[in-house]
């Protein structure tokens, strides 16, 4: 099964990720757009914001993905995201760049929104979103993190390899 | 007595652990691991680095029932000695001679 990612450029200078068995790792701002709630062009592109009215009109307008930067769960954009099939997708660069309390509670915002969208049938992707190559994960470490999350093994490979490339494809 | 079932994990630096560095490197990750897992879960885990192979990589031998957990908690470690790190799962067998091939 081959597995994809999407990081920032910055993660890429070295040589190491060609070794952690992605198939490909596509670059934020080069393979997919990203673009925030209220700008133009938002079709195709990964929109990144808070949960609220702009994330909400944004979604209407089909974007290929949305990153929620605060992990609430707005049953309303979820609804419009799955009449849309829009991709909800879920960055691990939060979850692995803050330590303790933040990081627990990050872990658990952001469990409740998969394990709804899941619910839902709502697309979920996986990825690292990483800036610095210490940020970068392996496949087997991004299906195990899903896994913390809530997703089932079966799930979260599948959202690592199909929903991953669809993102970036 | 029961054998206990281990699970062998390769597992690679971003940064290179020099030869004269690794007995340092090997305390300060045990140590990083029982803060990511707790100390009744590293007791269970029960993590030990049984080879270093070249500058970057390790074989991780930890116990089968706690395999999930302890990668999540390499994946959670991004400091050693102060300085920042990754850690990443290339491979997981149980077996050692599968892992290293």
């Amino acid at each position: 099964m081959p597995f994809y990612d999407l990081a920032h450029q910055t993660a890429l200078h070295g040589y190491l990720w060609k070794q952690l068995g992605f198939k490909k790792i596509g670059v934020a701002e080069s393979h997919v757009k990203i673009s925030l709630p209220g700008s133009k062009n938002i079709a195709g592109s990964i929109c990144v914001g808070p949960s609220g009215e702009h994330l909400n009109a944004a979604a209407k307008q089909s974007p290929r993905a949305i990153i929620i930067n605060d992990s609430r769960i707005d049953r309303k954009l979820l609804d419009t995201m799955k009449a849309k099939n829009v991709i909800l997708c879920i960055p691990f660069d939060r979850i692995l760049g803050s330590v303790g309390l933040r990081r627990s509670s990050a872990i658990y915002m952001t469990s409740r929104l998969v394990q709804y969208a899941i619910k839902r049938e709502i697309r979920v992707a996986f990825v690292s979103f990483a800036g610095s190559e210490e940020m970068l994960c392996s496949p087997v470490q991004l299906i195990e993190l899903a896994k913390l999350l809530g997703a089932k093994e079966e799930y979260a490979r599948n959202a690592v390899s199909v929903t991953n490339w669809e993102l970036i494809a | 007595m029961m054998r206990d079932k281990k699970r062998y994990i390769l597992a690679a630096s971003s940064r290179p652990i020099h030869e004269a560095d690794r007995k340092r490197f090997e305390a300060e990750l045990y140590s990083a691991m029982m803060q990511q897992l707790g100390e009744a879960e590293y007791f269970k885990a029960n993590p030990k680095v049984i080879k270093f192979s070249g500058k970057e990589r390790f074989v991780l031998k930890v116990m089968h029932e706690r395999y999930e957990q302890s990668i999540v908690a390499l994946t959670f470690i991004k400091t050693i000695s102060g300085k920042p790190i990754g850690l990443y799962t290339l491979k997981s067998s149980g077996t050692i001679m599968a892992v290293q091939k």
